[in-house]
């Protein structure tokens, strides 16, 4: 900032500082995935989990209990292109049962590759385990089988690609009852997803993980989870005593450094007490077992199944996981959720956060290591609801905050089977969005989704009652998949290029796979005049000033494409042919971000870019025949608030301002109120302010920050 | 609705290979056809080169067909008379607008609409066609009964006097959620449709499990009256000592007597 104390002679006079606040209602999608095709379809489709493709997040794929429409030989998926915002089903998965289309179903994206993996007990034919793959998700045409073996529970995948142009590892757990010796935690590992080829098991490798004797077996779910560094954990419960009705268990946390491709796998994490691999982080929990509908449990069963990991992107060091039990043996049915900093190798010793009555935990965590946890909990009596929560925290579960997505009641309608809402659901996070799905009563009423919800079927909101194909005749309420996408607070990469070469135009791009939010202009102080600030494209940012004295920069705050799409980023422009002040406003239910102004080319000067109402304002010297205005127009992040603070300065020609504490600059204007001086830079100040460099003091020149 | 939808930018997705069932259009019966068939139906060619579901690009392969008449559909399908769905076609190019015929497909994407798979399309006198795609739906049912009797080791007619928990051990044990919880049933067989039962009465297991693995599996009671198929190694992989009875195909209403032994030929 020296240059600036140079050019200041005297200290900002500050007569106004300006706020205002844009009404932050969360920015979250619910999605009933059923398509409007399938109208009147009365299925229980229960028992959701989810893909979000990491190469092209458009791309999602999403699975239920969910029978082929046709009757036929194969069950589909769930299939999105255009980010959640509308699904197809596409049958196929070898295998269809007539009314569930599989058994357990897990899905997973590889890293870059655009595969699509699945692990499921095929339809129809008992627990019939296959891992597959497909290269398009939307095409016809099965699923490659890759492994093909009886008498396995629960698979559930996890899928990621060495950095750097690796292979697909794929990882699935699953409990084997065909391991010897009641030691049935598995982790089927695949080194090169792509390579595996028929026959099965093509190159998975079944890796036992449970080093202590059972009793009999371990439970049933085996959750696994992997870091970009090769750091893969998986976590079991290990169970030790079982007597029909209760499993006295271990949860159990393993460890492998090197994607487990190493000589001996997930070996890395040995417990202090008995020197086995596997950290006993939880020891003698009781975990019910009663396998048939409980009236008083909204119709959900206890089957021991709900257990969830996550490991933060920024360290793999830190990672958290999720368990539930009767503590001490007593009622309700509760989650917990720890963490450990070490690998493991210790956890908090005592809950971040406890939920009883609740079910279905799924923990992830984005990009800044915000810990999200959703879970599905029984409230009320009589009857009873399922509400389904996510919460979020970002200081490591100390706080958590609250967004209730569903709350339909959970004593309706009676379940054709069980498990009735499911033995799980997903989460997880891409940048830093969220990304999950639960399955709940499908009664279209918007109170029973305070967030909102977007129905595809066919359904009337004022009557509460869903309609067939025909959008007339009434359909029975039934259990369907809802997707969720919760957006975050933009954080932005701010980037410049120094032009010393001969052009008076500096331009640059954001990294690549980001896209531009706004962007600023400096004449570096070399007093010349700014013609045009705009963007260049989606992803990049252009000045052009009169002259060039020897140092012009341009800047772009940019972020993540998954981020940007997740928040509906659009750009509108406004261009005028006569008048020297021209303005553009952002569509409703979005807000300003940022914006820009363009001579285009017609070699006027600029005096004033700046946010205006919910849009962006542009005021030229002349017109000599066309002018344009730029705004950046953003929907609302959940759990922030964008807000545009403004400073005026009467003293100096050089107007700055700071963010509020703990917010960061998305864009920032300038204004010569009076109309009476030329603007010679507008750029963010570090990652939290503005600057304005005007060519003269005129008493009344205004910055403005737009924060969030 | 007559929605045509341009082609996609390049970020839509490529087709895969065409699940033609590898029947000849110019070869096959209305019988044949209508048995390689999941969707047939009357229809009128709206669009060529279209396409009016989302996730399908219009090209040369895809044409929006109004379904003028469903003459085989699962129950659960929904009546699509009427509407619109887009036809991947069997051959490219190989459709004309106006074009009236009887299309029989497979299912490929259910979302706003349909997109289906053409395996095979007939022109002809609609009368005549509906009736032998009826037919053959007709007898389709039946022989997939008679496949199904084949395979049972007994066909019996008789109440059910007895149930009682299984002394069996399977792979899948207590401590999963897809415990089928066995049972047995004991028939009092009052007719024997099918295979030499040791006795008056005949056993099988029976999951009492209403895990979605099992839960469609029959449930009878004591009292339960009707046709049962049993089977031996049903799923083989269960190494289950004895007749199975997994499916709900496997017990039938007594009043299906006639038409049971019509199939096994008596």
């Amino acid at each position: 900032m020296s240059r600036i104390h140079q050019r200041i002679a005297k200290l900002l006079s500050v007569l106004t500082l300006s706020a205002f606040t844009v009404a932050a209602q969360a920015q979250v999608k619910i999605v009933n995935m059923i398509p409007n095709s399938r109208s009147g379809e009365t299925q229980q489709d229960s028992e959701p989990n989810l893909a979000v493709n990491p190469a092209n997040p458009q791309q999602i794929a999403g699975s239920a209990f969910t029978p082929d429409p046709l009757g036929g030989p194969n069950a589909p998926i769930y299939v999105s292109v255009n980010g959640g915002d509308l699904w197809v089903l596409n049958s196929i998965l070898p295998g269809n049962s007539a009314v569930s289309g599989t058994g357990d179903l897990t899905l997973r994206f590889g890293g870059t590759s655009n595969n699509l993996y699945a692990g499921d007990l095929r339809g129809g034919a008992g627990l019939r385990l296959n891992i597959l793959r497909t290269a398009n998700f939307a095409a016809p045409g099965l699923m490659t089988v890759l492994v093909d073996r009886n008498n396995v529970d629960q698979p559930y995948v996890q899928a990621t690609t060495v950095p750097g142009g690796g292979p697909d590892r794929v990882y699935v757990g699953n409990n084997d009852f065909g391991a010897v010796g009641g030691r049935t935690a598995t982790v089927d590992v695949s080194l090169d997803g792509l390579l595996a080829a028929p026959p099965p098991p093509s190159n998975f490798v079944a890796r036992r993980i449970e080093t202590r004797a059972t009793s009999g077996q371990d439970g049933p779910p085996i959750r696994p989870a992997f870091h970009s560094d090769g750091t893969i954990y998986a976590v079991f419960y290990g169970w030790r005593a079982f007597t029909g009705t209760m499993a006295t268990t271990d949860l159990v946390v393993v460890r492998d450094d090197n994607w487990a491709a190493g000589a001996t796998q997930f070996a890395a994490l040995i417990d202090p007490g008995d020197a086995l691999a596997g950290r006993r982080v939880m020891t003698n929990l009781q975990v019910p077992w009663n396998n048939s509908s409980q009236p008083g449990f909204g119709q959900e069963r206890f089957v021991g199944s709900n257990i969830s990991i996550a490991v933060d992107p920024r360290t793999s060091s830190r990672v958290y996981v999720a368990w539930a039990d009767y503590p001490g043996g007593v009622p309700p049915y509760t989650l917990h959720v720890r963490r450990s900093e070490d690998r493991g190798a210790t956890w908090s010793a005592a809950d971040l956060i406890t939920i009883a009555s609740a079910t279905n935990p799924a923990l992830a965590v984005d990009v800044d290591g915000r810990v999200g946890f959703l879970y599905q909990q029984v409230t009320g009596a009589a009857p009873q609801r399922w509400e389904t929560h996510l919460r979020r925290s970002s200081d490591l579960g100390v706080n958590w905050s609250d967004l209730l997505l569903a709350q339909p009641p959970a004593n309706a309608p009676v379940h054709t089977f069980i498990p009735y809402i499911g033995d799980y659901v997903h989460l997880m996070a891409l940048g830093r969005v969220f990304y999950g799905i639960f399955s709940a009563n499908n009664t279209p009423n918007l109170a029973n989704f305070p967030q909102g919800v977007t129905y595809q079927r066919n359904a009337n909101f004022t009557t509460q009652t869903l309609l067939n194909t025909d959008n007339v005749t009434p359909v029975a309420v039934s259990i369907d998949p809802f997707f969720f996408r919760v957006c975050g607070a933009f954080v932005p990469t701010i980037v410049s290029f120094t032009q010393t070469g001969a052009s008076n135009v500096s331009f640059l791009k954001c990294p690549a796979g980001q896209k531009v939010l706004s962007g600023g202009c400096s004449d570096d102080f070399t007093s010349t005049s700014l013609m045009s600030t705009r963007p260049w494209n989606d992803d990049g940012w252009i000045c052009e000033f009169k002259t060039q004295p020897g140092s012009l920069t341009s800047w772009a705050l940019c972020e993540s494409a998954v981020d940007t799409a997740c928040r509906g980023v659009t750009n509108v422009r406004n261009t005028i042919s006569t008048g020297t002040t021209v303005s553009v406003a952002c569509p409703a239910a979005s807000q300003v971000i940022g914006g820009g102004c363009s001579d285009d080319f017609t070699s006027t000067n600029l005096r004033t870019s700046m946010p205006s109402g919910n849009g962006w304002s542009c005021q030229f010297v002349t017109n000599p025949g066309s002018l344009s205005a730029y705004a950046f127009c953003a929907t609302p992040a959940s759990g922030a608030t964008v807000q545009t603070v403004s400073l005026t300065q009467t003293a100096s020609n050089v107007a700055f301002i700071k963010c509020p504490a703990g917010k960061r600059v998305l864009g920032g204007g300038c204004q010569d109120v009076l109309g009476s001086t030329l603007l010679e830079s507008t750029y963010p100040w570090a990652n939290d302010g503005w600057i304005c460099n005007f060519q003269s003091v005129t008493g009344n020149l205004n910055v403005y920050a737009i924060c969030e | 609705m007559n929605r045509i939808l341009p082609k996609l930018a390049p970020l839509h997705l490529i087709l895969g290979l065409c699940l033609c069932a590898g029947v000849s259009q110019a070869a096959s019966s209305p019988q044949e056809l209508t048995r390689a068939a999941q969707l047939v139906f009357r229809g009128t060619i709206q669009k060529t080169e279209a396409s009016n579901l989302e996730t399908v690009p219009a090209d040369s392969g895809t044409a929006v067909v109004r379904v003028d008449e469903v003459l085989k559909a699962a129950p659960g399908l929904g009546d699509f008379t009427g509407r619109e769905i887009t036809v991947k076609l069997a051959q490219p190019g190989d459709a004309a607008p106006g074009e009236q015929a009887v299309f029989f497909t497979k299912g490929w994407l259910y979302g706003t609409t349909l997109a289906v798979i053409e395996v095979g399309r007939l022109h002809g006198d609609a009368a005549l066609l509906r009736g032998q795609v009826g037919a053959t739906v007709g007898k389709a049912a039946d022989e997939e009964l008679q496949g199904r009797l084949a395979g049972a080791a007994l066909v019996v007619a008789g109440r059910v006097v007895e149930t009682h928990p299984a002394a069996v051990v399977t792979e899948v044990g207590e401590g999963s959620e897809h415990d089928p919880q066995w049972w047995e049933a004991v028939v009092q067989v009052d007719t024997v449709l099918r295979g030499k039962p040791a006795g008056q009465r005949v056993t099988f297991f029976y999951p009492t499990s209403q895990d979605v693995v099992w839960f469609e599996a029959p449930k009878p009671a004591v009292g339960s009256d009707g046709i049962w198929l049993l089977y031996r190694d049903q799923l083989p992989e269960l190494g289950l000592p004895g007749h199975t009875a997994l499916k709900p195909w496997n017990l039938l209403p007594r009043g299906q007597v006639d038409r049971v032994r019509r199939l096994l030929g008596q």
